[in-house]
C-alpha cells in the first residue's frame, strides 16, 4: 500500500510538467536555444527524482509536512535562471501551488489517519488535472506598503479611491480589496465541488481561513506600525545620527500628526462610562474646575510638583498625551481634552498624540474582533 | 563652509521656491535634519530621495528655514500646521490667501503668524533667510527671543571633539554648589542634564535645572516654561533655549 502512493505523486508531477516541456519544444525552433535544450533534461530528471525521493521519505517516516514545499521552493528558484519566459514561471507557480496543497492534504491525512485509504488518491488526481487547465494561481499580495506614492495613488484610483484619501488609507483599502478579490481564487472554490471525503472538505475549509488570517494580521501589524512604533524608531534614528533623511519623516508626520491638530479629543466622552459607574468619580466631577484660569492653576501646580515631568518639560522633551491623561486621572483631575490641549499650547509644551492614536486604533480593532 | 556655523541637533522646517519656468512660483514646505543634504535631494529628484511633489520641478531654492526646534516632534508639528493652516486648530484665525498674494508670500505670512502664536512662540526658534533675494520683512515680527539671521546654515553631523573637551573641563573647574539653592550639585555632570551653567566664560554660575527655571519665572506665576532671564551671578541676559542646548 505504502509503495503505491509515491507512484501516483510522480505521475501527477508529469502532468504538471507538461507546460514547460512545450515551451522547450518551442524554443527548439530558435537555434540559439539549443544549448538550453540540451541542458534541460539534465536538470529536470534529478528534480523529478528528488521529488519522488522526498515523497518516499515522507511516507516512510512522517516528517513535518511543511518541509516539502520549502525544499521545492529553493529548487525552483535556482532553476529559473536558465529557463525561458513567463510560461515557465506560470507553471512553476502552479507546481508550487499543487505542492503546497498536497503538503496540506498530506498533513491532514496524517492527522486523520486515512493515509492508506485507496478512495482518497483517485479524486486527488482528478482535481490536479482540472487545476492545470483552468485554475488561477494564487498570486502573492503585492507589497503595498513598500510602493512609491504615485503608484499607490494610481492603484487606488483603479478602485475608484480618491487621491485625497491619503496614502495610509489607500494602502489599507488596497489590501482589503486584494483579499476580497483573491480569497475566491485560493483554490478552495475549484476543489469544493469535487470533494467527496469529509477529510478533504475539512482540509480545504481549514486552509483558506488560515491564509486570510495571515493577511489580516499582516495588515494590522502594519497599521500599528504606522502608529507610534515606527515613529519611535525614526525618532531614535534622528537623535542618534543623521543617517535618516527627512523624506521618511515627511511621510510619517503626515500620517501621524494630522489628527493631532484637527481632531478634538474629549476625555469625558471616552471615559463617560466610568463616570456613571463609580461613586468616587461623581466626587471627581465636583472637583472639576469650571474656570479656565482655575484649571490652569491646578495643572501648573500638578506639573511643578512632579519633578521628573517638570524637568522633562523644561528640557523641551515632548510629553505623551495618553500618559499625561492617565496621570490626570490618577490625581482625580477632570477636564476636556480641548481644555488640556489649549493649556499645553499656551505653555508651549510639545506633546505627541501618537501613542493615543495607537491606543484608539487597538481599541477599535478589539471592538471589531469581538463583534465578529 | 568654515564660515557657516554648524548646529547640533538640527530640526528645521524650510520653504522651497521653484526656479523652473514651467512651475514658476511653486513652493514646498518641508522638514529636515540636514538642510544642505535635503535641498540636493529635492533637486536630484525622487530617485535620490527628493519628495515626489518636487521631483522634476526643480531647480528649487531653499529660501528660508525655521530651525532650533528642540525635537523632531516639535518641528514636524510646525511643518504640518504650516502646510495645513486651515486644518490646524491653532491657525483658524489666519485669513485665506488673497488674490494679490503669491503662494510664497502667503506661506511667509502664515509662518510669521505661527511664530507669534502658541505653542511656537515660546520655542527657541531662529528664522534664517538662506537666499538674500527672497528675504522680506516679517509681519508680524517674531518674538524678541527669536533671532532673524541671513546666510547659509548647516547641521552638525557629529559632535566636535573640541566642544566635548571643553565641557568636561568646565565640569571639573565648576563649583559644586548650586548658585541658587546652595545644595551641592552632583559631580558627574555628564549624566545629569538637570544642571545648567552660565555660557559667559568669566561667570561660574551653575544651578539645578528646576532652580534656574524658578528663578527665571519668579515674576511669571502662570508660566511653566521660561523663555529668557538674567543670570543670577553675572546678570547677563540668557535664553532658556540656549541654556538647554548646551
Amino acid at each position: 500500500m505504502a509503495g503505491s502512493t509515491p507512484k501516483s505523486v510522480v505521475q501527477h508531477k508529469d502532468n504538471v510538467m507538461q507546460s514547460p516541456m512545450n515551451v522547450s519544444d518551442l524554443s527548439a525552433i530558435f537555434p540559439q536555444n539549443e544549448t538550453e535544450r540540451s541542458n534541460k533534461p539534465q536538470f529536470k530528471t534529478p528534480k523529478r527524482e528528488s521529488l519522488s525521493e522526498s515523497a518516499n521519505s515522507d511516507y516512510e517516516s512522517d516528517p513535518p509536512a511543511e518541509k516539502l514545499p520549502f525544499q521545492n521552493l529553493t529548487e525552483e528558484t535556482s532553476n529559473t535562471n536558465s529557463t525561458p519566459g513567463c510560461a515557465k514561471d506560470f507553471s512553476e507557480t502552479l507546481e508550487l501551488d499543487s505542492v503546497l496543497i498536497r503538503a496540506l492534504e498530506e498533513a491532514d491525512n496524517v492527522q486523520g489517519g486515512s493515509k492508506h485509504n485507496d478512495n482518497f488518491k483517485t479524486p486527488k488526481m482528478k482535481t490536479r488535472s482540472k487545476k492545470t487547465s483552468d485554475m488561477v494561481p494564487i498570486t502573492p499580495m503585492p507589497n503595498y506598503s513598500d510602493l512609491d506614492t504615485p503608484e499607490i495613488i494610481k492603484k487606488g484610483q483603479d478602485f475608484g479611491l480618491k487621491k485625497t484619501l491619503g496614502k495610509r488609507k489607500i494602502k489599507t483599502k488596497l489590501k482589503e480589496a486584494f483579499l476580497y478579490n483573491h480569497q475566491v481564487e485560493s483554490s478552495s472554490e475549484d476543489e469544493q465541488p469535487d470533494m467527496n471525503d469529509n477529510d478533504k472538505h475539512v482540509a480545504v475549509t481549514s486552509t483558506s481561513p488560515l491564509l486570510l488570517h495571515n493577511y489580516e494580521t499582516e495588515t494590522e501589524s502594519e497599521l500599528t506600525m504606522d502608529g507610534a512604533d515606527e515613529v519611535n524608531n525614526v525618532v531614535l534614528e534622528i537623535s542618534s545620527s543623521d543617517s535618516n533623511d527627512g523624506s521618511d519623516i515627511e511621510e510619517l508626520h503626515r500620517t501621524l500628526f494630522v489628527p493631532a491638530a484637527s481632531q478634538h479629543y474629549d476625555i469625558t466622552s471616552t471615559s463617560g462610562d466610568d463616570v456613571a459607574s463609580t461613586e468616587a468619580s461623581k466626587i471627581k466631577k465636583k472637583v472639576k474646575p469650571h474656570n479656565v484660569e482655575e484649571l490652569g492653576k491646578r495643572l501648573l501646580q500638578m506639573i511643578t510638583s512632579d519633578e521628573a515631568l517638570y524637568s522633562d518639560i523644561l528640557q523641551y522633551k515632548p510629553i505623551y498625551l495618553s500618559q499625561f491623561k492617565r496621570k490626570l486621572e490618577t490625581e482625580n483631575f477632570r477636564c476636556t481634552s480641548n481644555e488640556l490641549l489649549d493649556f499645553l499650547d499656551k505653555q508651549g509644551i510639545t506633546f505627541s498624540t501618537a501613542d493615543e492614536r495607537k491606543e484608539k486604533q487597538t481599541r477599535r480593532k478589539t471592538k471589531r474582533k469581538t463583534k465578529i | 563652509t568654515d564660515m557657516v556655523v554648524a548646529i547640533d541637533n538640527f530640526f528645521g522646517c524650510y520653504l522651497l521656491y521653484s526656479r523652473n519656468s514651467k512651475y514658476k512660483g511653486r513652493t514646498y514646505i518641508g522638514f529636515t535634519v540636514n538642510p544642505e543634504r535635503r535641498i540636493s535631494q529635492h533637486n536630484a529628484g525622487a530617485s535620490k530621495g527628493g519628495a515626489y511633489r518636487t521631483s522634476g520641478r526643480g531647480p528649487w531654492d531653499m529660501t528660508m528655514i525655521v530651525h532650533g526646534f528642540p525635537s523632531d516632534i516639535a518641528a514636524l508639528r510646525f511643518e504640518w500646521a504650516w502646510q495645513n493652516p486651515k486644518r490646524s486648530r491653532r491657525l483658524k484665525h489666519i485669513t485665506c490667501k488673497t488674490r494679490k498674494e503669491s503662494m510664497f508670500q502667503y506661506r511667509i505670512r502664515i509662518m510669521s503668524n505661527m511664530l507669534t502664536q502658541t505653542p511656537w512662540k515660546k520655542l527657541p526658534l531662529t528664522v534664517q533667510w538662506l537666499k538674500q533675494e527672497y528675504a522680506v520683512d516679517l509681519t508680524p515680527l517674531p518674538p524678541n527671543h527669536m533671532p532673524i539671521m541671513y546666510g547659509p546654515v548647516s547641521a552638525k553631523v557629529k559632535k566636535h571633539k573640541k566642544s566635548m573637551a571643553k565641557q568636561s573641563k568646565s565640569c571639573l573647574t565648576s563649583s559644586t554648589c548650586c548658585t541658587l539653592c546652595n545644595v551641592s550639585l552632583p559631580v558627574n555632570v555628564e549624566n545629569a542634564p538637570s544642571i545648567l551653567k552660565c555660557p559667559n566664560e568669566s561667570c561660574n554660575m551653575a544651578s539645578h535645572l528646576l532652580c534656574l527655571a524658578k528663578h527665571f519665572l519668579s515674576n511669571k506665576f502662570d508660566q511653566l516654561l521660561p523663555v529668557d532671564g538674567y543670570c543670577p551671578s553675572c546678570n547677563d541676559s540668557l535664553l532658556w533655549g540656549a541654556l538647554i542646548r548646551q
